[in-house]
């Protein structure tokens, strides 16, 4: 109970709260323009963090990662366009009712959905915090280097299988990113690996400038060589209030489809998109008219904002539990945590519990002051959909300068970006993912790190798996590789011999 | 040929559209939902193999092929000690992690490679047009862009984050097609507040020695040099 009230002071200081407001504001306006999204704004302000205290940088990124979702809503509805890859599915329904005059109440059922989502994810990490805080603890004991290292396998195992159309693609960027990682001058040993004589890849990639050219300057490059769209205009009339209290018709709704996104945010790799795959299925079982669903069924747009908006507290679980982060965006977080000197990982609950209620409890601020502020600016928020994509990607391009230079003040960063930067932009032209080259930098690095760490005590290769935690993990790996075989084996009888 | 219908379907036709209606007694088991708005959890993580795939597969294929070539030098394998009596002795060494990149790597270039080239030849035999080199051509038309960025970046130690900001901004813009006089404004607008946010306020590190600053009274030069 101490930690919580420490957490909540931590709070009371001004720089925090103008990171609630920036975070929060920010990332309701960087989810709203379509083709920005919360990773290009992370991937971009990361540097400005390390100028930053600890604290407020993360609630800054957490603020914009917890609030894009809602502002990502609005373009969903309005124009049929998702402001994030998470808000594909709110067009379903939300874009229906805008087309049937119903444009306010979508909205504002998608606002009061969202903040049930938010807090209903932050409040199980509390009580958790609160009802387990002393057990926690001796959590941390149960997990030694070997334990990590396969907490790390199976995340980058879970997100291969993730992509279950494109998997020998995943594969082949996770273990790019991994070889990544690599570059450079080993610590330990000092033997250069990749470096082929090139004096600057000695030091080896920094990550934050491969996050800046894949992430950033590959969207700059797509949206500066695309088309402008002309979205229809759609005026919000009065009537925002009106939708807020009908979620209490569809209690049974938000409640699975908040504890979907609680429980599959937890899941690396998989997250937000299963979670409202399972929700939106849910729901339309559950309901009484399920062939209105697509057509403005208001249990679907629940389905939908709930579910993504219960992810982002969930997800920072297995970084801040493990030290493993499950996808990009938590990834970038954990470099703030680096730079701040705190190791997510088990060891947190003892050392640092005040620091993980400061974080979920700015994070239910977050959700309190996106609903307030939605609610009385959408009007004007819904008129930055509008500014045309190919002036947007000449921005984020002098944007990512500041990203890349700033770290090491090194030229030849902002070059390497560059050419990160047309590796993105292919594959975001081919529908290749990003993703896992980022993770397969993070989680590579974890691996090896706690690999080596970890030699000292591995006398047999069994010794890999004979502790408890690092048992059930590699036996989970192999469960989820045969499932997945067995599987992609039925379903090829199933579709060429049957 | 004549077609017969049962007595439970139903055979609708209208003069101006030929419609047809067939209904059989398993088709009330069906989804009124139209097929275009179902979605399965495959659609979620609906992937298709593109123009340009099979050349980017192909790409890969050459430079997992030349980090091979370059294993036993870069990796550090030619440093390899093998002979040891405990596991953990041999996890330790420096190509361990290069290895098990490989070790990934090279069975899923292998199988993308399979899988591209499938997919070309059913596109070939479905006779869809090889659009190959238009794709390759949008790929080295970013590479304008990519050139104004680097111009950019090495023209900031020149003319300063400020200055430089403010030309590149318009010149994109301009260079986009926003040519009206308000475009230019909203650049200019855009550009100084980004420069006053990072470079002002948060203080972010940009190139300090200016080729233009020097030629300035020392206080102008003093007051560019820490603020913009």
């Amino acid at each position: 109970m101490d930690a919580l009230f420490l957490g909540l002071s931590n709070l009371i200081h001004i720089h925090v709260i103008i990171a609630i407001l920036v975070g929060a504001i920010g990332g309701v306006i960087i989810g709203a323009i379509p083709g920005i999204g919360p990773a290009i704004a992370i991937a971009i302000l990361l540097p400005a963090t390390i100028f930053l205290d600890d604290l407020v940088s993360l609630v800054l990124l957490l603020g914009i990662y917890g609030s894009a979702m809602y502002g990502g809503a609005i373009p969903a509805i309005l124009i049929n366009t998702p402001g994030t890859p998470v808000n594909a599915l709110t067009t379903y329904d939300g874009y229906s009712m805008t087309k049937s005059g119903d444009a306010p109440r979508a909205l504002s059922l998608a606002y009061s959905s969202s903040f049930f989502g938010g807090c209903f994810s932050i409040s199980v990490a509390l009580v958790c915090l609160i009802a387990f805080g002393p057990y926690l603890r001796d959590f941390g004991a149960l997990f030694g280097q070997r334990d990590i290292f396969m907490a790390a396998a199976l995340g980058s195992v879970l997100l291969i299988l993730a992509h279950r159309q494109n998997m020998a693609i995943a594969a082949m960027l996770f273990a790019i990113g991994f070889l990544i990682s690599m570059v450079g001058r080993q610590t330990t040993r000092g033997v250069a690996r990749y470096t082929f004589d090139i004096e600057y890849l000695a030091s080896g990639f920094n990550l934050i400038v491969v996050i800046v050219g894949i992430f950033a300057l590959s969207q700059a490059l797509n949206l500066m060589n695309g088309k402008d769209t002309d979205p229809p205009e759609t005026k919000i009339t009065k009537g925002l209030f009106k939708g807020l209290a009908e979620l209490k018709k569809y209690p049974a709704v938000a409640f699975i489809s908040a504890s979907f996104g609680t429980v599959m945010g937890i899941i690396p790799g998989v997250g937000e998109f299963v979670a409202q795959f399972f929700s939106y299925s849910t729901a339309r079982s559950l309901s009484k008219n399920p062939t209105k669903f697509g057509y403005g069924a208001p249990e679907g747009l629940i389905a939908c904002e709930t579910s993504n908006n219960a992810v982002p507290a969930a997800a920072m679980i297995p970084l801040l539990a493990l030290g493993v982060p499950g996808e990009a965006l938590t990834a970038m977080m954990m470099i703030v945590f680096f730079d701040a000197g705190i190791k997510p990982g088990p060891d947190i609950f003892e050392k640092a519990p005040d620091f993980l209620f400061s974080l979920f409890i700015a994070l239910f601020f977050i959700n309190i002051l996106v609903v307030i502020t939605l609610l009385f600016t959408s009007k004007f928020i819904a008129k930055i959909i509008y500014i045309p994509n190919r002036f947007l990607g000449a921005f984020i391009m002098i944007l990512a300068f500041v990203g890349v230079f700033s770290i090491r003040n090194n030229f030849m960063d902002c070059a390497f970006a560059a050419g990160f930067g047309l590796l993105g932009y292919i594959l975001r032209r081919l529908n290749w993912p990003l993703v896992p080259i980022v993770l397969g930098m993070v989680l590579g690095s974890i691996m090896i790190e706690k690999l080596t760490a970890g030699a000292g005590k591995i006398k047999f290769w069994v010794d890999l798996i004979n502790r408890p935690v690092s048992g059930i993990l590699a036996a989970t790996i192999f469960l989820v590789i045969s499932i997945t075989f067995i599987s992609s084996i039925y379903n090829y009888y199933k579709k060429n011999i049957r | 040929m004549e077609i017969k219908f049962s007595e439970n379907q139903k055979f609708l036709c209208s003069d101006k559209e030929k419609i047809f209606e067939v209904k059989t007694s398993s088709q009330q088991f069906v989804s009124k939902i139209p097929k275009e708005r179902k979605f399965k959890v495959e659609n979620l993580f609906e992937f298709k193999r593109i123009t340009g795939d099979l050349t980017l597969s192909i790409i890969f294929l050459f430079f997992v092929g030349f980090l091979l070539v370059h294993f036993n030098s870069e990796s550090g394998w030619n440093g390899r000690d093998l002979d040891q009596k405990r596991v953990g002795k041999i996890l330790k060494q420096q190509w361990v992690g290069p290895l098990m990149c490989m070790a990934i790597l090279i069975p899923a270039t292998f199988f993308n490679i399979l899988e591209a080239f499938k997919a070309y030849k059913k596109s070939k035999r479905l006779l869809i047009p090889n659009k190959t080199l238009y794709e390759m051509i949008q790929w080295i038309r970013s590479l304008e862009f990519i050139l104004y960025f680097l111009v950019y970046t090495f023209s900031i130690s020149i003319l300063g984050y400020l200055i430089s900001t403010l030309i590149f901004a318009v010149f994109l813009t301009y260079r986009l097609g926003y040519r009206t006089k308000n475009w230019v404004l909203i650049s200019l607008f855009s550009s100084f507040i980004v420069v006053l946010i990072f470079r002002t306020i948060l203080q972010i590190k940009t190139p300090i020695n200016i080729w233009l600053y020097q030629y300035f009274p020392e206080n102008i030069e003093v007051f560019m040099k820490i603020y913009f």
